[in-house]
């Protein structure tokens, strides 16, 4: 995906997305500017099936990427209203779906607004490992400025060897 | 980092971390409630990390009684210039360019 020539306000798209999934690679994958770069997260659902308690998305690796330019997080893996009652992010039927065995490694993320790899939800055996993030928080808002964030709800989390740095200087 | 059990940050580094609130760590860990799960206390290991240029605590531990048990150690906190051209010459060239 390629919206290097637009606007902020014109570009509203993921860079891609999936939800219903588990045992998925996704690799060389690459988007320059987009509302999210890479998406993976599953809303409880009025079917029994995409309950929380009925499904799991495990065994998801992402590696070797290169997300460009967001509007929101660089990567947003994992549904952030955790326990189902947040205001604006949960829907009638209970807590989200958990994620299980998620691996970010190899991944560059350049120029985003808000949080570079966000992985929350996601029970047992993560990974965020050899990544590189560089220009995160750029808008500058609350709760929006992490490099990499794990969490909430993630269980003996592993993360090493990232590089993550800032850039922007905005204290003199 | 949110989360529960034993977990592991090491080997990482951390550059410039600003917002201008003066608020924000190199590494913050926290140990939050979930519903409907019973989770266990938080272990943060943090070990071997380089944090430079954070605007408040390189590492901050919340001090919740859910977090318990864990260390902090062996991570260089602020170096010099002349440090950071010895340990990763060529990646630092990539950053300020």
């Amino acid at each position: 995906m390629d919206n290097s020539d637009r606007t902020p306000s014109q570009v509203t798209g993921i860079g891609l997305t999936f939800n219903w999934a588990h045992h998925v690679d996704i690799s060389g994958y690459h988007t320059n500017h987009s509302a999210v770069g890479l998406m993976v997260k599953l809303n409880a659902n009025a079917l029994l099936q995409g309950r929380y308690d009925k499904v799991l998305l495990r065994k998801i690796r992402i590696f070797d990427n290169y997300i460009f330019r967001s509007n929101g997080e660089g990567m947003y893996i994992g549904h952030t209203g955790i326990s189902g009652t947040t205001t604006g992010n949960s829907t009638p039927y209970g807590p989200p779906a958990r994620m299980d065995s998620i691996e970010i490694y190899n991944n560059i993320l350049d120029s985003l607004d808000w949080d570079g790899i966000q992985l929350s939800n996601a029970l047992n055996g993560c990974k965020i490992n050899n990544n590189f993030v560089r220009r995160y928080g750029i808008a500058n808002i609350g709760s929006q400025q992490a490099g990499i964030l794990s969490g909430g709800n993630i269980s003996g989390v592993q993360v090493y060897n990232n590089m993550t740095v800032m850039v922007q200087v905005q204290v003199l | 980092m949110f989360g529960y059990n034993t977990s592991n940050v090491y080997h990482n580094i951390v550059d410039s971390v600003r917002s201008g609130s003066g608020i924000e760590h190199g590494a913050y860990l926290k140990r939050n409630s979930v519903y409907p799960e019973i989770v266990s206390p938080l272990v943060p290991v943090v070990t071997g990390n380089i944090f430079k240029n954070a605007e408040n605590y390189a590492v901050y531990t919340a001090p919740n009684p859910e977090t318990t048990g864990g260390s902090v150690t062996g991570n260089i906190l602020s170096i010099t210039r002349t440090i950071r051209w010895l340990i990763i010459p060529g990646l630092w060239l990539i950053i300020t360019q």
